[in-house]
């Protein structure tokens, strides 16, 4: 097989791999190997460049128009109102709030003063009683302290005493 | 799932048997469509509009069973549009150097790779398919043939020339 042979049979299309003539021409032919070569370096540097990976943005969009195009609602989107959904989603939902219904039925329910005391902090009955007794001890001193004073300022010194002698 | 079964889903109304039949093919047509048009943003046009016809159409596909087919050979039409509307008329003389300047630089794989960009894009909607088939998607004329639904010796006669152009670019001018 001569050089123009073998390119006027590559050129219908007739796969190297496949005669094993050409190959054998193709192996033995310097001229003709070095061509082939370079068109194949040629060729496999732009299948480089189409078949180059997208990136997984590129797929989504292109999926989101096709879906928006033909508007039917986005795999990804969720659709709560499709029947189908609504067969699992309605007894799920009421699995829960009777799950939660349940469980929650025998708990303690915590009120604010005792999520303050949990967190060390002193029971609030105690805070106000104490602040009242403080008030009163103190107002009590202030008034008993004036009534002395005023006695003494008579010269008596004990009232109760002094009432005992003017009873007599 | 088979695609036979997909498309009966789809007909009785589960619109997500088309999400799968589009996860399914989506890179394959996109990629096929790409070695064609060779640009992203034109194949991806193209396959969005392949998948949206397929969507329109599905309910009238006769035979289930060659989904695919059917759905490649839509995209083939659509690309042989493209390039009709686009008319990329590259006039070869504007971009190959002359012989002497050509020997003088060194000619790297992209630079050569550019250039059979540039004579796909000069030949003919159907010759530049042919070709684009058979080199990067390395499918045999026969199956060239099935695949754009036309005669088998128009196939080998377009392929015939174009590969007799591929190799002038690069034996004639200087390359080799």
């Amino acid at each position: 097989m001569n050089c123009k042979e073998f390119w006027e049979r590559w050129t219908i299309g007739e796969d190297i791999n496949s005669h094993p003539e050409l190959r054998t021409h193709l192996d033995s032919c310097h001229e003709c190997n070095s061509e082939m070569s370079l068109l194949m370096d040629g060729i496999s540097e732009l299948k480089k460049e189409i078949f180059d990976e997208e990136p997984a943005y590129f797929w989504h969009e292109m999926k989101n128009e096709i879906y928006k195009k033909v508007k039917i609602p986005s795999k990804k989107c969720f659709n709560i109102w499709s029947w189908k959904r609504g067969v699992f989603l309605i007894p799920t939902l009421v699995a829960l709030v009777l799950f939660f219904l349940f469980t929650m039925k025998d708990k303690v329910i915590l009120t604010s003063e005792d999520i303050y005391l949990l967190a060390g902090g002193m029971p609030v009955s105690t805070i106000s009683a104490s602040v009242n007794q403080d008030f009163y001890e103190e107002d009590y001193n202030e008034d008993e302290q004036l009534t002395e004073n005023a006695f003494a300022f008579i010269g008596i010194s004990d009232p109760m005493a002094a009432l005992l002698i003017e009873t007599s | 799932m088979t695609d036979k079964q997909l498309i009966q889903d789809f007909i009785s109304g589960d619109e997500d048997a088309f999400h799968i039949l589009v996860a399914r093919y989506q890179k394959q047509l996109f990629y096929c469509v790409k070695s064609i048009v060779l640009n992203s943003e034109d194949a991806k046009d193209i396959t969005q509009e392949t998948f949206i016809r397929a969507f329109n159409n599905l309910k009238r596909l006769k035979k289930k069973d060659s989904f695919k087919s059917w759905l490649f050979k839509i995209a083939m039409n659509l690309s042989k549009d493209h390039l009709r509307r686009k008319k990329e008329a590259v006039e070869l003389k504007n971009w190959i150097p002359d012989e002497k300047s050509m020997v003088e630089k060194e000619v790297t794989e992209r630079d050569l790779a550019k250039k059979i960009k540039i004579l796909l894009k000069s030949m003919s909607p159907r010759q530049r398919m042919i070709l684009s088939l058979y080199l990067f998607k390395e499918m045999k004329p026969k199956e060239i043939a099935n695949y754009l639904d036309i005669k088998h010796e128009t196939v080998r006669t377009n392929l015939h020339f174009g590969l007799k152009n591929l190799r002038l670019l690069i034996k004639n001018k200087g390359v080799a």
